[in-house]
């Protein structure tokens, strides 16, 4: 080993020093421009808004204020955007697993007669589909517009998520276990609870990050299905506050001077609101990364 | 052990409802999965039937009396068409051409990164973007390319003349590519990255000792090594050619861009669930669908005749 560390600098070229300077450089320039917006959210939301709009927050906070998310905690319709998200994800993801996990297993099995045209029928909706409005015709006559139902059921199921689960019991779960529990005397039900479960532990990770991450983000579901404005998920009452700039009407009335000041204030709540939207995603970041790595690997052997 | 057992299931031989009946567990473990495919894609797809009909929500798909290619031809017709077509066209377009390197580009470069540390920092740092939800990206941006955004800060400190602004119809296309590669180039690296992991260190050496460069190095061994991993993407990329992510294109929407990024499926969904005109945006959608679907059979049949590597 300790040959081969020194034969490789002793044979370093110049040439080659040079890139890797240029690519370090290019490197931290990356990191820079990914992390800055990031971080310049983040000291805006605790700085005073004059010192905001003025251009002298740049790398460090101004004039700290805590002004903004004092408003923010003052304000019901994001808790409960808040509270409908965390119900949409847990539930959700709950029946996404409920489905996804056993279809894996039961289409990982070779022995599963018809299994061929069954995956056909599942992969074939990758590529071709009804479209919105198809699908918006069948939630209505289903007569679940404007329920919860709506922002769980039609999504319930992700062929590719199916398919990743299924490869990754294929390739992962030896054969002659299940053989062995079933000679054992395991059926298919047994076997899955108490074999296939826990060394589908990983995927399961996976599967569950996935799943959460797509509710907690998405919102085109909820502007399609739902009116009332109490049951929107978080990123809805962001659109419509930090989009459609409802925040300096909606929160900021009531004790503040001018309306100079309070579109300041609705300025650096928005900051703000983009921190504490951001917040459940971040303290999970760690944990997601590794297992959604792990998922596009298992992903990408499939084909 | 001692117990006497039957070879395990005879596989072949037995007919299928034989089969089925003994695997009766498996199937009902499929049966939620299966349920939701039914109702929720295949419904939909006969839904389609709507396009070729006057449909009345009131007379049911079956009711509701036949009209051909009336939709289609309203909308090959109509004024919106070749914005709304164009549009979808020229960002998808602008999308690959841009957007599709970099992931490539960015994991050629990481993967040189000699410093595990460093590269690891580099590489967790670039995926956090990717798990900003799509109303806190384009929040973002609304607040960075405001007046007093840093951005045009930024651009005004450095002398230039002007707002840049996504509701500039002119600079939406840049705006909506760049903050697409931001968020999502670190993410998408990772299975480039995951390919170049399984080169031979041996052939590195080898390189080495014949005195080759960095960029030789990268031409001759790293890129083949992924060129399987990039054929796919872009198939799975040119099939998509027109879907693009309406959600974003919707949010970044504004009255001066509007001529700019109308695409399809956003007029889709104003007319489908907004105007209510269930046919006509269906015609519409089912035209999108058309066209995405033969992009990516001919992408496939391309790459398989030039590369024999498909998709399948």
């Amino acid at each position: 080993m300790k040959i081969t560390e020194k034969h490789r600098k002793v044979s370093t070229s110049h040439s080659e020093r040079v890139f890797d300077m240029v690519n370090i450089v290019l490197m931290a320039v990356l990191v820079l421009v990914i992390a800055y917006p990031l971080y310049f959210v983040m000291i805006a939301s605790v700085s005073s808004p004059e010192a905001v709009n003025g251009g002298k927050v740049l790398l460090l906070p101004k004039e700290i204020t805590l002004l903004g998310y004092r408003k923010i905690l003052e304000y019901a319709p994001i808790w409960r955007g808040y509270l409908n998200s965390i119900f949409y994800t847990v539930v959700g993801t709950l029946i996404n697993l409920v489905v996804t996990i056993p279809a894996g297993y039961a289409l990982s099995r070779k022995q599963l007669f018809a299994r061929r045209p069954i995956m056909l029928l599942f992969t074939f909706t990758m590529f071709f589909g009804g479209g919105m409005i198809p699908t918006y015709l069948v939630v209505k006559k289903l007569g679940m517009l404007n329920t919860v139902w709506s922002m769980m059921l039609p999504g319930a199921c992700s062929v590719y998520n199916l398919i990743v689960t299924k490869t990754f019991m294929e390739n992962s779960i030896p054969l002659e276990l299940i053989d062995a529990a079933h000679i054992d005397g395991c059926n298919d039900f047994q076997a899955l609870r108490s074999l296939i479960l826990p060394l589908s532990k990983p995927i399961i990770a996976v599967m569950t990050m996935y799943y959460a991450i797509g509710h907690w983000n998405s919102y085109f579901d909820a502007l399609i299905y739902l009116e009332d404005a109490d049951k929107y998920p978080l990123q809805m009452v962001l659109r419509e506050l930090l989009l459609q700039n409802q925040v300096s009407s909606a929160m900021t009335s009531g004790g503040m001077a001018s309306i100079a000041e309070r579109a300041q204030t609705a300025e650096q709540m928005k900051y703000g609101i983009i921190i504490v939207a951001c917040i459940p995603m971040m303290l999970m970041f760690p944990f997601v990364v590794k297992h959604f790595k792990k998922g596009v690997m298992v992903g990408s052997i499939k084909s | 052990m001692q117990k006497k057992h039957p070879a395990p299931k005879g596989r072949g031989g037995r007919p299928g409802w034989q089969r089925m009946l003994h695997d009766w567990r498996l199937y009902l473990m499929l049966l939620p999965a299966l349920v939701w495919l039914v109702i929720f894609c295949y419904v939909p797809m006969y839904g389609v039937l709507i396009a070729f009909k006057d449909f009345r929500v009131s007379k049911g798909i079956l009711g509701s009396p036949w009209v051909g290619m009336k939709y289609f031809k309203m909308w090959f017709e109509s004024n919106i068409f070749q914005t709304a077509f164009g549009n979808t066209l020229r960002i998808s377009l602008k999308c690959l051409i841009y957007g599709f390197p970099m992931p490539i580009l960015f994991a050629l470069l990481v993967n040189r990164v000699k410093g595990r540390r460093f590269r690891k920092v580099v590489q967790n740092i670039t995926y956090v973007p990717n798990f900003i939800s799509t109303v806190v990206l384009v929040s973002m941006m609304s607040i960075f390319f405001g007046s007093n955004g840093f951005i045009n800060m930024i651009a005004r400190a450095l002398g230039f003349a002007g707002e840049i602004t996504y509701a500039n119809a002119g600079q939406f296309d840049m705006i909506y590519v760049i903050s697409g590669i931001w968020q999502a180039m670190g993410f998408n690296s990772i299975i480039y990255v995951a390919a170049l992991s399984g080169v031979d260190p041996g052939l590195y050496e080898a390189a080495k000792m014949d005195g080759a460069s960095t960029f030789r190095v990268i031409w001759h061994i790293d890129l083949p090594a992924m060129l399987p991993t990039i054929m796919m993407m872009l198939i799975l990329n040119i099939g998509g050619l027109l879907g693009v992510a309406h959600d974003k294109v919707l949010l970044m929407q504004t009255g001066t861009n509007i001529m700019q990024t109308e695409i399809i499926s956003t007029y889709v969904y104003k007319i489908g669930v907004i105007n209510a005109q269930y046919s006509y945006s269906t015609a519409i959608g089912l035209f999108n669908a058309v066209i995405n679907f033969a992009l990516l059979i001919l992408a496939n049949f391309i790459t398989k005749k030039t590369t024999r590597s498909g998709l399948f």
